[in-house]
């Protein structure tokens, strides 16, 4: 080969033409590389920051960090470490460390119903000095539906448990609803008692006016049953005051959380009842016309 | 897949399954109130509060009226005339079922308009008019053809007919039709009657096993439909069958029980009487 070239200079042309192409070649795709390499930000110039959890589901190595919609970083490593605490460690551009001072926190967020998961940058107050590398952020994770709904659920379980204990308090033989109806009873008895008096009373002034001495005596009478119906009247109403007494601080929170429970579980009814297929298997409602009954006791006069 | 992103799946399928029903029809305000009057009536009804059943189906039949709502005004006239009827008021009665036969003519069903005659038909027999009876009986079965609710009553009211001019076996023909047509679920106080009715052409018939056995039937129907009335009509048939089979302690005690039921429907009465007026 050697002899050709020396014998022949097309050969040493090629030579060159080749060679050049070839490092061209190199050269182009080292420039695609280095575009790559700086649209990924690997050039960039970054700080890296950390936060601690205990929990480390739903975050990844890679996951975006972002600042008021803007992509400022990613999760770079997550470490469990010899405590059990998780520390993750972050990669964030120089360009938007400014924003993020003392004071700002990350929060894992839900982005929408079937989105991923980010890592959100918020802000704390202006004016705080700025972080140096390695600085430990606050971490905090938002609700999600799942969690929400949870929590939702834990909110009312007390509540619920209340209507139960104060409806099976209230139902109970000697409990409060049955002492107030056995007052009341009591009360109707003398208001009943204190009519058929005062009844009594007016009969005997209009049909007697000229047996006025009968009447005094009938109304001495009159007024001593009458002293005692209202004796009892008074011991009545001292009793349901204080049975309303003790039972209002106790009843007022309890019906106000009833009172809320109920609304919304009529609400959840309500809505469930227009959902499909429920719809479906409950009665539409209308005007019916009564059950038929072809025979039986009347009181039905010839027509 | 993480856990919330399972979760968020499963609250989209569910709207996206709610999504895939039609919307239901919604009804117009006066629609609403007249089937809430209606309910309440018919609550009412039960109760034995006649004359705030008669004010709510009044109030229904007027908004009814209002919407021209053929199907809603009939059941609204033969509710009215039920109660009417349950008020010793059978002239009443009678006119909210005329009207429906009347004109101005309006579309009524035609299961409503035989409900209608097979009540006038009772009216009728209730007041020994056979003849107008049986002429209500005929309007009645031509309305319904075998295939409304009312099919198993108009059968009943026709074996009332037979028995009242003593064809024993054609009224027991009548009523075991009227079985196979009533639904036990739905029609319980009419199987009741029909089985009390079949007692009682056995009895006429002399046959007082099986009037007994039909009358015990009946009784146990009416205890769990919890109608006092007609348990206490149940048990003075069964004292009646018992005494005819010689056997008087049973009918003596049917009769107790009969006399028992009866001084609570009356002591129920009295409770509900508002107090006498000053004298």
């Amino acid at each position: 080969m050697k002899i050709f070239a020396d014998h022949d200079s097309r050969l040493a042309v090629l030579e060159r033409k080749v060679g050049s192409f070839v490092f061209a070649g190199i050269g182009a795709l080292l420039l695609l590389f280095v575009v790559i390499a700086v649209e990924q930000g690997m050039f960039a110039s970054t700080t890296h920051l950390r936060f601690h959890t205990e929990d480390a589901s739903s975050l990844h190595e890679g996951m975006e960090i972002r600042l008021s919609g803007f992509k400022v970083g990613k999760v770079v490593k997550i470490v469990l470490m010899d405590d059990g605490v998780i520390e993750a460690d972050l990669s964030v551009n120089n360009e938007y460390l400014a924003h993020i001072r003392h004071g700002a926190r990350l929060r894992l967020v839900e982005q929408g119903l079937l989105g991923d998961n980010i890592l959100e940058v918020v802000s704390g107050a202006r004016g705080q000095p700025a972080l140096a590398a390695g600085e430990v952020l606050p971490f905090e994770r938002q609700l999600g539906m799942a969690a929400l709904a949870h929590d939702l659920v834990e909110r009312l379980k007390p509540v619920l448990d209340n209507v139960t204990a104060a409806t099976a308090a209230i139902n109970q033989p000697d409990g409060l609803l049955q002492h107030a109806t056995s007052v009341a009873v009591q009360a109707e008895k003398a208001s009943v008692a204190a009519i058929e008096l005062m009844r009594q009373t007016r009969d005997a002034i209009a049909t007697n006016n000229l047996k006025l001495n009968q009447v005094l005596d009938k109304t001495d009478a009159l007024l001593a049953k009458g002293d005692g119906v209202l004796d009892n009247v008074q011991n009545i109403t001292l009793e349901a005051g204080k049975i309303a007494a003790a039972a209002s601080e106790d009843l007022l929170p309890l019906m106000r959380d009833g009172r809320v429970a109920a609304d919304d579980v009529r609400n959840i009814i309500r809505s469930s009842k227009e959902v499909w297929p429920i719809r479906n298997l409950l009665d539409a409602g209308g005007e019916n016309i009564l059950p038929m009954d072809s025979y039986g006791t009347s009181h039905v006069q010839p027509k | 897949m993480s856990s919330p992103n399972k979760n968020s799946l499963l609250i989209l399928g569910c709207l996206m399954l709610a999504a895939c029903g039609a919307a239901p029809e919604k009804k117009n305000a006066l629609s609403e109130q007249a089937i809430m009057r209606s309910e309440r009536g018919a609550a009412a009804f039960v109760q034995g509060d006649y004359a705030r059943a008669l004010n709510e189906y009044q109030l229904a039949l007027r908004a009814d009226q209002a919407l021209e709502h053929a199907a809603g005004i009939a059941v609204s006239r033969i509710n009215l005339a039920r109660v009417w009827r349950e008020m010793s008021s059978p002239a009443q009665a009678h006119a909210q079922l005329d009207a429906l036969f009347s004109p101005p003519v309006l579309p009524y069903p035609a299961a409503s308009l035989a409900a209608a005659a097979a009540l006038q038909a009772r009216l009728y027999l209730e007041s020994d008019a056979v003849e107008a009876a049986a002429y209500w009986l005929g309007q009645g079965e031509t309305f319904c053809q075998k295939t409304c609710p009312a099919a198993g009553s108009l059968l009943l009211l026709r074996a009332q007919l037979a028995m009242q001019g003593k064809h024993f076996q054609e009224a027991s023909k009548l009523i075991g039709e009227a079985v196979g047509l009533l639904n036990a679920d739905q029609q319980a106080v009419e199987l009741a009657n029909a089985l009390r009715l079949s007692g009682e052409v056995a009895y006429a018939q002399g046959d007082d096993v099986h009037a007994s056995s039909s009358f015990e039937q009946a009784l146990a129907l009416d205890q769990k439909s919890g109608l006092p009335a007609k348990i206490r009509l149940d048990l003075l048939r069964l004292a009646e069958a018992a005494g005819h089979a010689g056997r008087k302690a049973d009918a003596q005690n049917f009769a107790a029980r009969a006399q028992s039921v009866s001084m609570a429907i009356d002591g129920a009465r009295q409770a509900e009487l508002p107090p006498a007026p000053a004298r």
